[in-house]
């Protein structure tokens, strides 16, 4: 029955007429024009779907999960308003389109992470988000700036064509890559601007779900596929693109090893998999031969970014039905054995933990071996690579293993029950993409299938899976049975220390700005200017004031010299 | 182009009848969002077929 | 017959004597007779030039002068009764005529 309705919607909008651009003018000044336009294909397409999709069964999460939160309205409105800014970067037919919409996900970003905003580290760490993004969006500004100027158009089409026509600066065309990629960075919380990422966890579980982890954080990589053709013809930012994605991945997926917060450990595991997804669309500029890799690598990103929307957004969901189920508890050493009370979300979250390691057949498996497939033309990005699928593997297993088994730590997790059908709802499609997702016909049924990379060959897949294995392996045995960190590292639990050294440099910066801004308004604008001004009027009323001596004949008599020297300079002047 | 400007701006709608409307009502305007949300998903599917029939 | 130059130096005695008047002396309707004198002296002057304006020692052939100090007249007497009037109203509110004591404009 369901189909055959779906059949008659599209019928309809088949008949509706469905043309895949279109815009109209919103802002005009002389020869600059700013359209707002819809373009809509190729990965725009697998996109959109992976924002509906994802976005209601979070709607349909949170009808369960919000249930009793007083800020409900609140809250769904900030959803949609993050649905609307999304499909609207999305569907972005130029970049200063999408650079508004951006910043509008961005707002409903520090809505949502503040929907608790009575809670202080919810209120702070919405501001972080907002605050480090601002610093990634400075610089995708500029980057539109200097396309607006080398190029003459914010249009995609329009760059792209006059790009092809080979009419433009090498130099200058990687720094505007590089401006845009920033923004790619603060929006898919790359180093060095990842810290407000694993922070945005405090807003409610679904959010992150959704925002932080499926859509709005992929919303940079999905924005340097919209640029590829940019990318490709600058190879110096194209490679500084794929070390950056590197370093995220590897240095997010170390820290992710050491963190206690369920939240956390998929905070940061999202952090490497971006980091992934960055890396792989880097290599559209690889010169490799003479040729750049293009689409093929964008494609690779992209999909990754696809199967990782369906089994992280599961992950989170699955994390957020055991936090609810758990009365808020968020430390995994306080679960423990949730497997036998909560049977149908732990299942959902072991097939998703596996699709994220990368286990034949789930989705991950192929994303991930399309990713290494592209990775392979830079040995070390590839060893990197590898060793990231194998800490992956790992602090899931991890995760796994002391959430689901062994003993229940504490009262809370003693009490769990499985959540409400509606919140399970969510999980079970989402498990059916985290399973299918991968899969050919599932790809290309929505994004007119285009080369995804595959390896050529065995030999890169049996080695991930080893990888994988070993890594599942190793997370198994080191954990089972344990009641807190048997292996505690500091450095990485502490999460290199960053937060703390970035406070430090803001505090220094802070305080000489804060210094220099002092001296200029104790110096400058009290000392010459307010008091300054005072002190003149004040000193010439002084020598003044001697003159009003209250003496009538004293005024009659300097009224009469002023006469004659008026007279006097009056003569002289016409004599 | 009609049918993506609808998904575009149905959310926004969503949000205008959350905020105006509906204040007082919070699970009306939890499902008048999550209905959003149901209107666009399908109109995605319908959209990438008809899409992908023209491409191919 | 007086001379047009006996006539000025008549003037310009007048002139200074109501300046030193205005000057020195403290009792504000004394300053005020001063100052009529000096209007006085303006006055002579003005009519000794028309009385040697035409030339040859004869009298200038428009009345320009006279009217002049017609009008200079009527206004110093206009200026006479308003300037008493205010003298009266001053002494009526401070018992004093004396400039010395009327300094409250001092800065």
């Amino acid at each position: 029955m369901f189909g055959a309705n779906f059949g008659a919607i599209r019928r309809l909008i088949r008949q509706n007429g469905l043309d895949n651009h279109g815009s109209f003018n919103w802002v005009k000044i002389a020869d600059f024009e700013l359209n707002i336009g819809i373009e809509l294909q190729g990965l725009g397409l697998g996109m959109i779907l992976v924002v509906t999709l994802i976005g209601f069964l979070v709607h349909l999460f949170s009808l369960g999960y919000m249930k009793e939160d007083a800020g409900k309205a609140r809250y769904f409105s900030g959803l949609s308003l993050f649905m609307f800014s999304m499909t609207g970067i999305v569907f972005a037919d130029n970049l200063a389109m999408m650079f508004i919409f951006w910043e509008l996900v961005g707002v409903s970003s520090y809505l949502l992470i503040g929907h608790w905003y009575h809670k202080n580290t919810a209120a702070e760490a919405a501001k972080k988000a907002f605050l480090v993004n601002r610093i990634g969006d400075f610089g995708f500004m500029i980057g539109i700036l200097l396309i607006w100027g080398s190029f003459g158009s914010v249009n995609f089409v329009e760059i792209e064509g006059l790009l092809r026509n080979g009419n433009y600066d090498e130099g200058l065309l990687n720094w505007s890559v590089f401006c845009i990629f920033c923004g790619a960075i603060g929006k898919s919380a790359q180093v060095p601007l990842h810290v407000w990422l694993p922070d945005a966890m405090e807003g409610p579980t679904p959010v992150s779900a959704l925002i932080h982890a499926a859509t709005m954080v992929a919303a940079g990589v999905f924005m340097l596929t919209k640029v590829l053709f940019l990318i490709e013809d600058a190879p110096t930012a194209a490679s500084v693109i794929q070390y950056v994605g590197a370093i995220t991945a590897l240095i997010a997926a170390l820290m992710a090893t050491q963190q206690n917060d369920i939240k956390k450990i998929l905070a940061y595991s999202t952090l490497s998999q971006l980091g992934y997804m960055i890396m792989a669309v880097g290599f559209a500029g690889l010169l490799s031969g003479g040729e750049a890799l293009g689409e093929e690598a964008s494609n690779a990103g992209f999909f990754h970014l696809y199967t990782h929307a369906f089994f992280k957004a599961l992950l989170f969901l699955g994390s957020g039905a055991i936090i609810y189920a758990c009365h808020h508890e968020q430390n995994i050493w306080k679960m423990g054995g949730l497997i036998g009370r909560m049977k149908v979300t732990s299942f959902t979250f072991l097939i998703a933990t596996a699709a994220l390691a990368g286990i034949y057949p789930l989705s991950g498996f192929y994303s991930k071996d399309a990713i290494m497939t592209i990775a392979a033309n830079k040995p070390l990005l590839l060893v990197i690579g590898s060793f990231v699928a194998f800490l992956t593997a790992f602090y899931m297993t991890r995760l796994c293993v002391v959430v689901f088994f062994g003993r229940a730590k504490s009262w809370s997790a003693e009490e769990a029950k499985e959540v409400p059908f509606l919140m399970l709802v969510p999980l079970l499609v989402l498990t059916v993409g985290a399973i299918f997702a991968g899969q050919t016909f599932a790809y290309s049924w929505f994004v007119p299938s285009k080369d995804i990379p595959h390896p050529e060959g065995v030999v890169l897949p049996l080695i991930l899976t080893a990888i994988a294995v070993a890594g599942i392996v190793a997370g198994f045995f080191l954990y089972r049975g344990r009641d807190q960190e048997p292996y505690p590292v500091q450095v990485l639990a502490k999460k290199f220390y960053l937060d703390e050294i970035y406070n430090i440099l803001v505090i220094l910066f802070q305080d000489a700005v804060a210094w220099v801004a002092k001296m200029i308004d104790r110096l400058i604008i009290d000392g010459l200017l307010v008091r300054g001004g005072a002190r003149l009027v004040t000193e010439i009323g002084a020598v003044l004031r001697g003159m009003q001596s209250g003496n009538l004949q004293g005024y009659a008599f300097l009224f009469g010299v002023g006469v004659i020297l008026v007279l006097y300079i009056i003569n002289a002047a016409i004599g | 182009m009609t049918t993506a400007f609808i998904i575009l701006l149905l959310p926004l709608f969503a949000v205008a009848a959350n905020l105006l409307f509906l204040r007082k009502r919070a699970n009306f305007s939890a499902y008048i969002s999550t209905l959003s949300a149901a209107i666009c998903l399908v109109l995605t599917l319908g959209l990438s077929d008809g899409l992908s029939d023209k491409t191919v | 017959m007086p001379t047009l130059n006996e006539y000025l130096l008549m003037g310009g005695l007048l002139f200074a004597i109501g300046l030193c008047g205005v000057m020195i002396r403290t009792n504000i309707i004394v300053i005020l007779m001063s100052l009529e004198m000096m209007l006085s002296a303006a006055n002579l002057t003005l009519v000794a030039f028309w009385r040697f304006g035409g030339g040859e020692g004869l009298p200038a052939q428009s009345y320009n002068a006279q009217v002049m100090v017609f009008f200079v007249i009527t206004v110093a007497a206009a200026e006479v009764a308003v300037g008493l009037a205010i003298i009266v109203a001053l002494f009526r509110s401070r018992q004093t005529v004396e400039v010395k004591e009327l300094r409250s404009m001092k800065g």
